[in-house]
């Protein structure tokens, strides 16, 4: 043999660690998110917020056919970045398991048990053989006593958060979430936020390719955002960014990703 | 235990007393034996309790779980046609139940299961110890252009005159459960003597 590539053969089977401790496939799966769409979510005293980018790449697409929060339950939502297929199934899972549980126990689920059971799904494809990682991050949010919002990994880590962004704009999102997140925001405020930050990554933002979900307090029941809201929602954010340019920080937080 | 369901041009109409019997003994005037699934489909229920509960929790499930899947309303017809499959898969072992199904979705829909999961879909239907008593009321009574009213009428004098003639079917209070394109209403209809 002429050439063999340093650690070759660690990421052939993903239940295999390399020598200095890595599972490759997992690592490759995490870069399937970060090239994904951004998703954001944003946590407040009177709910949470998700918001997605969308990429409709042909006027061609029926946009209904393209949606990217899901519906998990009456209180919970999710968003997704990475490969869509992969993050249908986990979304599928979360909605059975989310019945079962009201089934069994007759109230609504705890967004923390469903969390825990879609990451013990996804650390089960990081261990067994013949499976390969789910190439999907999922931003769970919902409302069950307070607003809570969670980002699971594909390696089945998941993390709480009261700001987060997933996907390929997760720095530029996460630099806008440290400099104006405070946590005694509105929920209004709290879109806005959300909306800001997405259109920071977009390259034309518009209101058509913006989606927003709230899930509030008051009412523990996922709400879509409008389209004119959106479009209201981001007419304000970028009349203020105008207003005051935000410094551009060239913080990296792919550092972030070592808590995995 | 008398239930009626009545099915019409323009919705449903669900009636049943609201007596609780244990052999020979009253448990309670005062239970509600017509449960709402969704916002659009009702059952009447009628047999052992802890099964109707059971199916009423699963049946509640699976229409969550249809919505959240396929993004819209479970109709009442796969509601029947689902408590058909599932009653049936007990067959040696079966719930004790008789449930009518009544919801206006797309359409009205009015349904009689058995327990084995014999499924009927039907214009007019009874359950219960007191059926065949309100049976012959409806029979005698209703008419295919029928209004609301009147069908709601008819369906508390079924239920009622059961309560008369069946020792197991209560005759001072009435549930009705109306759907229609705007959506259920539920009441109680009482009578004093």
């Amino acid at each position: 043999m002429a050439f063999v590539p340093p650690q070759a053969g660690y990421d052939r089977a993903i239940t295999v660690f390399s020598p200095d401790g890595r599972l490759f496939q997992v690592q490759y799966a995490r870069e399937a998110v970060k090239r994904g769409a951004t998703a954001v979510g944003v946590k407040c005293k009177d709910g949470v917020v998700l918001a997605v980018e969308k990429r409709v790449t042909s006027k061609l697409i029926e946009p209904e056919s393209y949606e990217k929060i899901f519906q998990i339950d009456d209180h919970i939502a999710a968003a997704s970045s990475g490969i869509i297929a992969d993050a249908r199934v986990l979304v599928d899972r979360a909605r059975l398991e989310a019945q079962i549980y009201r089934l069994t126990y007759g109230e609504p689920v705890p967004l923390t048990v469903l969390v825990k059971k879609i990451c013990d799904l996804k650390q089960m494809h990081t261990q067994y053989g013949g499976v390969r990682p789910f190439g999907a991050a999922l931003l769970m949010a919902g409302v069950n006593e307070k607003p809570e919002l969670f980002e699971t990994d594909p390696s089945g880590a998941y993390f709480e958060w009261k700001a987060v962004a997933i996907g390929s704009g997760r720095n530029t999102a996460m630099a806008i979430f440290e400099e104006k997140y405070r946590d005694e925001m509105t929920l209004e405020e709290a879109i806005k936020l959300a909306v800001l930050a997405l259109s920071k990554i977009m390259e034309e933002p518009s209101p058509e390719s913006i989606e927003v979900a709230v899930i509030s307090v008051k009412e523990k029941k996922f709400k879509k955002i409008t389209p004119e809201e959106v479009a209201k929602c981001l007419e304000e954010a970028l009349k203020e960014v105008e207003a005051e340019e935000v410094p551009e920080k060239e913080e990296d937080y792919s550092e972030l990703d070592s808590n995995y | 235990t008398t239930t009626v369901g009545i099915k019409l041009k323009d919705g449903v109409v669900l009636a049943a007393d609201t007596q609780a019997s244990l052999d020979h003994m009253v448990e309670t005037l005062n239970i509600k034996k017509i449960l709402p699934i969704t916002d659009r489909i009702a059952i009447t229920t009628a047999g052992s309790v802890g099964d109707l509960q059971a199916l009423a929790r699963m049946l509640e499930a699976e229409a969550k779980y249809y919505q959240f899947t396929w993004g819209k309303p479970m109709t009442a017809k796969a509601m029947a046609n689902l408590l058909s499959n599932i009653l049936n898969e007990s067959k040696w072992f079966p719930y004790m139940v008789q449930i009518i199904i009544g919801g206006y979705v797309e359409e009205p829909t009015l349904a009689s299961l058995d327990p084995l999961g014999g499924l009927i879909f039907d214009n007019y239907t009874t359950t219960g110890s007191g059926s065949p008593f309100a049976i012959a009321i409806l029979e005698d009574g209703y008419k295919e252009d029928m209004s609301i009213e009147d069908a709601r009428e008819l369906a508390i004098k079924a239920v009622r005159t059961a309560g008369k003639r069946d020792v197991y079917t209560g005759e001072r209070k009435i549930q009705v459960i109306t759907i229609t394109k705007e959506g259920m209403k539920e009441e109680f209809v009482e009578f004093k003597e």
